[in-house]
């Protein structure tokens, strides 16, 4: 069989299943006399399909837009430069490179982030809150962000489960004994991507126990919230993105999202209908306005979540 | 044959009509708004495209999309409208991924100047019959068997594989005539197969190959 005459498109169009009868007939044909066919539909079916946009790559996406967007100055005033990631850090070259249109694009900026300093201060400290590396951590937060946040929730008339003890007197690892808000934060992000859940749940809680008055304290409420959540543990999610909410941090509009999707879980429809309009009423240029619209539609129905 | 072809997941972002083509020159010329809006729409293609190549748990996955974006916002001045804003946002994406894998493996080799460059690209292979690999492992092993092949050709095959695009969208995401996508895909699933072939790991690949 001639390769260059393999019909790949062909391929595509069955993993897609786009193909006619005729088509898929013809394909199989192909297929029997072409090995190297043969090979891309066991590749094809290995790979497997591409996965729909999760509630990650949402919040991962988010969190791009708002860093990206806190390096993007007016095109008048200079061009953007992408920062060098830890991927890049071993090239000498390429950070050199980097570190001299680094320079230039900031010194044209200069008078955009002189004028725009409130709101760069505040997209500092959620890049500094989402992911916080050493070197590229802001100057310390707002005083509404290391507020403690309160230990119970706020909203609800109808009994919530308590907190686990975990959560009130949680149980130290002697490897965290040592490590300051910033280190057991990250650590306990690590856990979490690495799909650590149990170690990643002990880190937060380490965190809040420890260190209660810190802004890693109050974000790990959110990301506590968020994988107790997706472990189906609505009630105990509830309470830390009521403590979340409570601080007054800078992602409010996550939290509200997390809260309404667990009261969805939790079977409390009056209660989910207050939080998303509440995060309508607070956000109406938020990303999660369409689903707050959505789901409003659909509680109006009498929808099940 | 016995090969079944059909996906179970729908088509998506298709994009034969760009409804975001029209922010592109605003966005250029400083707009803020229209750069907002179009971080928005591409960011979630961009988060979804690094999280396919490096994995959905690998820990740089975050700092690659972040500079997938900013490349996107750099080279939004090169777009040139042979594919849809997604698609080139996604090609960049794709790209970066890459080329975060390929230089973690020249940084480890790097930092282990003595170990043989065959035992890092095949490290700890166990007989045939002890390997039982799901299939998200045999994913993980394609994608790593890419990192073995030239940067286009790699490039093209993620592409084809991990994003279903046809030749004519590969060609317009990477500004190429369709004979060389078709010759870049051509030679690499020749290489992809020679890599099958030597590779115990892999043997689930080999049904009909030979």
């Amino acid at each position: 069989m001639n390769a260059a005459a393999c019909p790949e498109d062909a391929l595509v169009r069955a993993r897609r299943g786009a193909l006619t009868d005729d088509e898929a007939r013809v394909l199989e044909v192909h297929l029997a006399a072409c090995a190297t066919c043969r090979m891309s539909a066991a590749l094809g079916r290995t790979v497997g399909p591409l996965p729909a946009p999760d509630d990650e790559d949402e919040a991962l996406a988010r969190r791009l837009v708002a860093r990206q967007l806190d390096d993007v100055p007016p095109a008048a005033r200079g061009r953007v430069v992408a920062l060098p990631a830890r991927a890049r850090r071993w090239r000498p070259r390429t950070l050199a490179l980097a570190a001299s249109l680094l320079l230039v694009a900031s010194a044209a900026s200069a008078a955009y982030w002189t004028a725009h300093v409130k709101a760069a201060r505040r997209a500092a400290v959620e890049r500094a809150a989402w992911t916080p590396p050493p070197a590229r951590r802001s100057a310390p937060a707002a005083t509404a962000i290391e507020r403690a946040p309160a230990p119970v929730p706020v909203i609800d008339d109808e009994p919530v489960a308590a907190p686990s003890p975990a959560v009130r007197a949680p149980a130290r690892a002697p490897r965290t004994a040592a490590l300051g808000p910033e280190a057991l934060l990250r650590d306990a992000n690590e856990a979490r991507r690495a799909r650590r859940t149990d170690e990643a749940a002990r880190g937060y809680r380490a965190l809040q126990a420890r260190f209660p008055a810190s802004r890693e304290a109050v974000l790990s409420h959110l990301s506590l919230g968020n994988l107790l959540l997706s472990q189906g543990a609505a009630a105990e999610g509830l309470v830390h993105f009521d403590a979340y909410l409570h601080s007054d941090g800078e992602l409010a509009e996550e939290a509200l999202l997390g809260k309404a999707r667990a009261l969805a879980a939790l079977g409390r429809p009056g209660d989910e209908r207050a939080v998303w309009r509440t995060l309508q009423e607070r956000f109406p240029r938020s990303e999660y306005a369409w689903r707050a619209r959505q789901r409003l539609r659909e509680l109006d129905r009498g929808a099940a979540p | 044959m016995g090969i079944a072809l059909t996906r179970a997941a729908p088509l998506e972002d298709a994009d034969s009509s760009d409804e975001l083509r029209p922010l592109v020159a605003p966005a250029r010329a400083g707009d803020r708004a229209a750069m907002r809006a179009l971080l928005a729409a591409v960011a979630p293609v961009v988060a979804r495209a690094t999280r396919r190549v490096l994995g959905r748990a690998h820990p740089d996955v975050e700092d690659v999309a972040q500079q997938a974006l900013a490349g996107f916002v750099e080279r939004l001045d090169t777009f040139r409208a042979e594919s849809s804003v997604k698609h080139f946002a996604e090609r960049i994406a794709v790209y970066r991924a890459l080329t975060a894998r390929r230089d973690a493996q020249v940084r480890l080799r790097h930092l282990t100047p003595d170990l043989p460059v065959e035992e890092l690209e095949l490290p700890d292979v166990p007989p045939a019959h002890d390997v039982a690999l799901a299939g998200r492992d045999l994913r993980e092993l394609l994608i790593e068997a890419l990192e073995a092949l030239s940067a286009p050709q790699a490039e093209a095959l993620a592409l084809h594989f991990l994003f279903d695009h046809t030749i004519a969208e590969i060609a317009g995401m990477m500004g190429t005539p369709e004979e060389t996508v078709r010759s870049r895909l051509r030679l690499g699933k020749q290489s992809l197969r020679a890599r099958i072939m030597r590779d115990p790991r892999m043997a689930a690949l080999r049904e009909g190959l030979s």
